[in-house]
């Protein structure tokens, strides 16, 4: 226990706003955000549905970029889901914002610690360039923008992440041509999946495994006595 | 002492509308009390103490991440060092972290910090951005990395690990949200893919000498 008799810290929180209430398009956004985060293949079916429908709204991009300007620095989350969604409903419009969103300005990085605002920004910058992939899937000319923020030299991250989507989407030559000699290097990463990343425990089972967690509420097959209870009632 | 406020984000889009009612189960808070050595005087006066349902309370948020760091594997309840991180994380996680206390922070928006040693008092703070500014898997994967500190084992290139070979902090980040990403259970499509971009963001970013490789 770190506070002894020194006295810790004190939190008071307010609550956000309601930005899904301004129209009935950003409603339906609001509604596509919940199903992209929402457990299991119900909500992916849902949220496929969703964002068709908000394909036939001739104000779904302009709403969800007013929701992206609107939400409030901190909240990474929400600009991050909203720009997921802009990528499965905006067409080649909505490419410039995406483009400038994802080479704007990053916080300094952090001197005192291993995480902090720059890995959150550089998350929400990681979306954008991937919402403008799922923009160029379905609308080939959008892969130009990719090449055009390679151009740009963003930060590392958001670099690598637009060489590879350049490359998945046949451009290979055009960003060789593009990338400094000392970025070369980029176009040789691999994509792995999970297997090859392992982290070494440096250390082997013993029997203690100490502090053993429960098992899951929703793994105990017996019938509850409150339910029971309230059924004879 | 500090004073602090937070506005709090939308819990959907945080997963916390996901776990949080997940973790309000006494069985599961008890234990996970205990596990990670919480006291009262570090997670009360607004914190959540006395409102440990309360997904817009640090204390809910952060037993959210323990939670998914605990369940998220197929192969849940085994925790063998023989398998991959998914499975283990937690094991090694709640044995390296000495206690898990919550503080305001500084304005420079660090979200967690640990300090290990002998002699001194160990401990792990987390920090406003911890709380309201990631979702739930990568708040997750947080502990992954302090629990590596917690360890004993810092970075050895300013705050970057030198090399993927190091095993540091930053790669035992990477391989747990990698292996979430890919097998994690009970989750949404966007804690997933949070993940997943989280990992590669650390590969690109945080190795003096570039592993090679993306997932």
């Amino acid at each position: 226990m770190t506070n002894g008799n020194v006295a810790t810290d004190t939190l008071n929180v307010e609550s956000g706003g309601r930005p899904f209430d301004l129209s009935a398009t950003a409603w339906l956004v609001g509604q596509a955000v919940t199903q992209l985060n929402t457990e299991g293949k119900n909500g992916e079916h849902q949220y496929a549905q969703t964002t068709r429908l908000l394909r036939d709204c001739k104000d779904a991009k302009d709403t969800i970029i007013s929701l992206v300007s609107q939400t409030k620095g901190a909240d990474h989350p929400m600009r991050w889901s909203l720009l997921y969604v802009l990528g499965d409903v905006a067409d080649l419009s909505a490419a410039d914002f995406l483009v400038d969103l994802a080479v704007s300005k990053l916080p300094e990085n952090q001197t005192q610690c291993c995480e902090g605002p720059r890995d959150s920004e550089l998350l929400i910058r990681t979306m954008a360039v991937e919402a403008l992939v799922a923009i160029a899937k379905r609308d080939v000319s959008a892969a130009g923008h990719l090449l055009k923020l390679v151009k740009q030299q963003p930060a590392q991250p958001i670099l690598i992440e637009a060489t590879k989507a350049a490359i998945a989407l046949g451009l290979r030559d055009e960003v060789a041509e593009i990338l400094p000699n000392e970025a070369q290097w980029i176009l040789d990463i691999r994509r792995v999946r999970c297997d090859e990343v392992q982290a070494d425990p440096e250390r082997a089972d013993t029997g203690e495994r100490s502090f053993t967690p429960p098992n899951q509420a929703k793994l105990a097959t017996a019938p509850s006595v409150i339910c029971a209870k309230q059924e004879g009632e | 002492m500090a004073t602090c406020t937070a506005t709090v984000p939308n819990l959907t889009t945080s997963g916390d509308d996901l776990y949080g009612p997940r973790i309000c189960w006494q069985p599961f808070v008890d234990w996970a009390w205990d596990a990670f050595d919480f006291d009262e005087g570090d997670w009360d006066d607004g914190f959540g103490f006395n409102s440990v349902c309360d997904n817009t309370r640090p204390l809910s948020r952060t037993l959210s991440g323990v939670w998914c760091l605990t369940y998220s594997s197929p192969n849940f309840p085994r925790e063998s060092f023989d398998s991959n991180i998914l499975e283990w994380g937690c094991r090694f996680a709640r044995n390296a972290i000495d206690e898990l206390d919550a503080r305001c922070g500084s304005n420079d928006g660090v979200i967690a910090q640990t300090r290990w040693g002998p002699i001194v008092d160990n401990w792990t703070r987390l920090f406003l951005p911890y709380f309201f500014g990631q979702g739930v898997s990568l708040r997750a994967g947080t502990l992954v990395h302090e629990a590596r500190h917690a360890d004993g084992k810092g970075h050895d290139s300013g705050n970057s690990d030198s090399s993927w070979g190091f095993n540091g902090a930053w790669r035992w980040q990477v391989a747990w949200l990698a292996w979430f990403a890919f097998e994690g259970q009970s989750s949404s499509t966007a804690m997933r893919a949070q993940a997943r971009q989280r990992a590669n963001v650390i590969i690109n970013n945080n190795f003096d000498i570039h592993p090679g490789f993306n997932v």
